[in-house]
């Protein structure tokens, strides 16, 4: 079991980098100088060319561009050759320091504004997780076990809504329906969930709601469509012979293994879900790591930006691993494997 | 060949053809919901081509008071800006299933044809294709997509690249598993025994093979892209102001719909219903698509 979890983290790594450098280039094709920004709009050109050189960006790009015998040209081996603003960033990113935006009126760094952040956004996508499940697979059984009555296709026609239902407009309805009839308004500023949990809930329950009304759905139609298929086997029809309660056979036999592929699509809706706290904390005002991605996206603040990236690729990461260990429960042939 | 002739009518008449509009009724008995979602489409289709003629105003003018509330006048209403909110979602209906369609069918047809030639060749290439795929599925879609318009520029032509971008890697992906299966079979042998080289067994043997499975998707991706295009036009980095976007309406300026003074209920309503609708029309015709042409397939798209 440790040699699996220390092989599927191995494999992640190329993951990480393969993301931190896909943004990063991305980012650069942003027209935008962070000089130019900081310089502001009374800078010299001098004051420009200091910028660019405090913020490494008289430096290469990624790779020192040069022949052999020019005097730029470094080898792997010397450490010049690392001196680009990729591989300094990502250094300095290892050590835990994003660097800083690109507005200097923002004083903070951009980790310490990621981790301010970060309670907010871990709070509500947790929060999606749990209601996408608890609605997601219970829903999903009850619709094959009862497969082609009232009660399924009333399950699979709302989840069918779910999906296409956009999240931004169930939650301006949801804000704006319960004011014209009760002028009743969400309580706005963040309230931590140890200082208040019930004021903490009545203000992520509501977001978490919505956000998770598609992902569930998508769980939803996989958990029957694969419980379905799992019980056509030929096991299923053995422990049904041998006279085995129908309960029995659902819960014991038929649901861990129909349960793998659900897994599976719900690492991947954790993604989609990302990108739905962007929406969803727009709408509610959340002050989470989505609505600073948005902002930071808008004015082209890519110190940020970047950093939002290693966030998210670190959370498919945490996601990947979990998902692999839950496999490994799941189905002992992959422990083995 | 008189002989012939009549055996072969003789043949027909012994097993009596079911007429074609007969066995299109029986599918259609079976799948109400299939049906539900072709109505959505075709009238919200005939109400995009012929917007200039269902729609009483026009989308743009500003010529009536700002908030009346639905009438006869104004089935939805007005906007803040005194615009008919009934023309504007006509309109709407055209750039959203303009933008769908154009980068769905450009989308897919990329997505497609690099899963044919990763499957089909397999190897090294394969490899790499489904490693950067991995990784580009791995990041939010919205985000992604948020970024490249933000580089790009916010335009309906850039929208439509952005999704037609984020269309590719799912496509490809579908696509290549189906054909990893489907070159198994000896048609493909036989194909190549009889000479044909790979392009032609590609584009002769194998697509039309995937072909319904592209079908399936393209619908299904259809509900989706309309999704990420209000989605994008609500973050106001999709379809830019003037053009009637039913996500570009639901935002920005148009917020004023919150009670205080005004409480114009009606601007957050339609839109969304729209947007709503729409989707859901090509989820139904999807989901029927996939039951009727490939069940196997259920669940996993």
């Amino acid at each position: 079991m440790q040699t699996y979890i220390l092989r599927r983290v191995l494999n992640l790594i190329p993951v990480l980098f393969l993301i931190s450098l896909g943004v990063f280039v991305l980012l650069r094709l942003v027209p935008a100088d962070l000089a130019e920004i900081h310089a502001g709009l009374y800078g010299t050109e001098q004051d420009i060319e200091q910028l660019r050189e405090q913020f490494g960006l008289d430096k290469p790009m990624l790779v020192t561009l040069a022949w052999p015998w020019e005097g730029e040209f470094a080898w792997p081996w010397e450490g010049k050759f690392w001196h680009t603003q990729y591989f300094e960033w990502l250094g300095s990113a290892l050590q835990g320091d994003l660097g800083e935006s690109a507005f200097p009126n923002k004083p903070q760094g951009v980790t310490a504004e990621l981790l301010d952040r970060l309670p907010v956004t871990a709070e509500l996508l947790i929060l999606t997780l749990i209601f996408t499940i608890a609605f997601g697979i219970p829903i999903g059984i009850i619709s094959a076990v009862w497969q082609n009555s009232p009660v399924d296709y009333l399950m699979r026609g709302g989840s069918i809504l779910g999906l296409s239902v956009p999240a931004f407009w169930l939650a301006t309805l949801v804000i704006l329906i319960p004011s014209l009839i009760w002028s009743y308004a969400p309580p706005l500023g963040y309230v931590a969930f140890f200082d208040d949990p019930w004021a903490n809930l009545r203000q992520f329950v509501p977001p978490a709601l919505i956000l998770s009304a598609g992902s569930a759905a998508v769980v939803m139609r996989l958990a029957r469509s694969s419980l379905l298929e799992v019980l056509r086997n030929d096991y299923i029809r053995t422990a049904r012979a041998k006279g085995l309660r129908e309960r029995t056979v659902l819960f014991r036999h038929a649901l861990k293994n129909s349960l793998i592929p659900v897994l599976t699509i719900l690492s991947l809706q954790v993604a989609t879900l990302l990108g739905g706290t962007v929406i969803i904390e727009l709408v509610f005002d959340l002050r989470g790591i989505g609505l600073l991605t948005f902002l930071a996206i808008l004015q082209r603040d890519y110190p940020v930006v970047q950093g939002v990236a290693l966030y998210i690729a670190f959370i498919f990461v945490i996601v990947n691993l979990t998902v692999d260990i839950a496999y490994a429960w799941l189905d002992p042939r992959i422990r083995y494997g | 060949m008189a002989i012939d002739d009549t055996a072969l009518e003789f043949q027909m008449d012994a097993r009596p053809r079911t007429p074609v509009w007969r066995l299109l009724a029986r599918l259609a008995w079976r799948n109400p919901l299939g049906v539900l979602g072709a109505v959505i489409i075709l009238v919200l289709a005939f109400v995009a081509l012929f917007a200039d003629f269902v729609a009483p105003y026009s989308p743009s003018s500003t010529e009536f008071k700002a908030f009346i509330g639905p009438s006869g006048d104004h089935l939805f209403g007005t906007d803040n800006l005194g615009r008919d909110v009934f023309s504007r979602v006509v309109h709407g209906a055209r750039i959203s299933l303009g933008v769908g369609v154009i980068s769905v069918s450009i989308g897919s047809a990329a997505g497609a044809a690099i899963g044919i030639v990763s499957g089909y060749f397999g190897g090294r290439l394969d490899n790499l294709m489904q490693r950067t795929g991995e990784i580009i599925m791995a990041f939010p879609a919205l985000i992604l997509l948020l970024i490249i318009v933000s580089i790009l520029g916010p335009s309906i032509q850039n929208v439509v690249i952005a999704i037609s971008l984020g269309v590719i890697p799912g496509v490809q992906r579908i696509v290549r598993g189906a054909v990893l299966s489907e070159k198994q079979n000896q048609y493909v042998e036989a194909a190549r025994a009889l000479g044909a080289g790979n392009l032609h067994i590609m584009a002769r043997h194998i697509l039309p093979n995937v072909l319904a499975l592209i079908i399936i998707l393209a619908t299904l991706l259809l509900g989706f892209a309309i999704l990420i295009e209000a989605g994008l036009s609500f973050l106001q980095l999709g379809v830019p102001p003037p053009n009637p976007s039913w996500g570009a309406d639901l935002s920005g300026e148009a917020r004023t719909y919150f009670p205080d003074p005004p409480g114009a209920w009606w601007m957050a309503i339609f839109p969304g219903l729209a947007i709503s609708i729409t989707v859901l029309g090509f989820n139904l015709l999807g989901d029927t698509l996939r039951d009727i042409l490939d069940p196997r397939l259920r669940g996993r798209l």
